[in-house]
């Protein structure tokens, strides 16, 4: 386990910083997003929203110090995700009906390359993590994996008899597993008595 | 498994994050040892004994209907 370089940061303090980064980035771009461009103000509304979420979760979290690991995979996801986010508003601005085929692949595949990213630093962070934080990851991850799985099943099931039409559904595997994990992750860390998310 | 971890710790007058950072492992993770809710792996059962100057037998003992 990599051990605190900077005892005097407690995890509590550092999520109160990343939230009041999110909740203030938010507004200022949900109020330039309604004057300019609408995407950029549900941007806003959603960062807006994740730092009111951090925020409300601060009592959860331990006054631990903050671990390099943990600050090491906050460093390389956050500009990641921003990178999604980049990609997502180009795939949406950009007409990809007009695109040539090699020029609608680039600009499909755009958004991948960060989630790469963010997948690589969640390993990255399991490997550093003690054995019980590496428990509760494996433990959270079956979850994941099983919710995610049987829910695919299901509605591909329901897909072929045509009751269900999705259109990309795929696409909402990524989101909704990121989803399930946070709470799988809250629920495993809770069963063995650990505070906040690390 | 029942463990001796916090009654030894007391006698040393250690806190949990010292413990913690002579076994490399996080205070929260002491903590649940601490409190039964984990049982360590065999290498981190080493660990502590090795810590304490004390064989695992001396540390760990099995439940009542174990």
């Amino acid at each position: 386990m990599v051990k605190s370089a900077n005892p005097s940061v407690s995890m509590r303090r550092y999520m109160l910083r990343i939230a009041l980064w999110s909740l203030g980035i938010g507004v200022v771009l949900a109020l330039a997003g309604w004057w300019m461009w609408r995407p950029v103000f549900y941007l806003g509304c959603v960062m807006g929203l994740l730092g009111v979420g951090w925020l409300a979760g601060l009592p959860m979290q331990s006054r631990d110090p903050v671990t390099p690991a943990f600050r090491h995979y906050i460093r390389t996801v956050l500009p990641a995700m921003g990178g999604y986010v980049l990609a997502v508003l180009v795939f949406d601005v950009v007409k990809v009906s007009l695109l040539p085929p090699w020029a609608r692949v680039l600009v499909a595949l755009l958004p991948v390359l960060p989630m790469v990213w963010v997948v690589f630093a969640m390993w990255r962070y399991t490997v550093q993590i003690d054995e019980l934080e590496r428990r509760v990851q494996l433990e959270a991850v079956f979850l994941t994996c099983g919710v995610v799985g049987l829910l695919a099943f299901a509605v591909g099931m329901l897909e072929m008899t045509r009751i269900v039409t999705l259109r990309a559904g795929l696409f909402y595997v990524l989101p909704l597993m990121f989803l399930v994990y946070g709470i799988a992750n809250w629920w495993c860390r809770r069963k063995y008595g650990l505070k906040g998310c690390q | 498994m029942n463990n001796q971890l916090r009654e030894l710790r007391a006698a040393r007058d250690w806190s949990q994050a010292r413990l913690a950072e002579a076994l490399d492992v996080s205070r929260q993770t002491v903590n649940a040892i601490e409190t039964g809710k984990y049982d360590p792996s065999l290498p981190l059962a080493f660990k502590i004994g090795q810590v304490f100057g004390l064989p695992i037998e001396s540390i760990f003992s099995p439940d009542a209907e174990g």
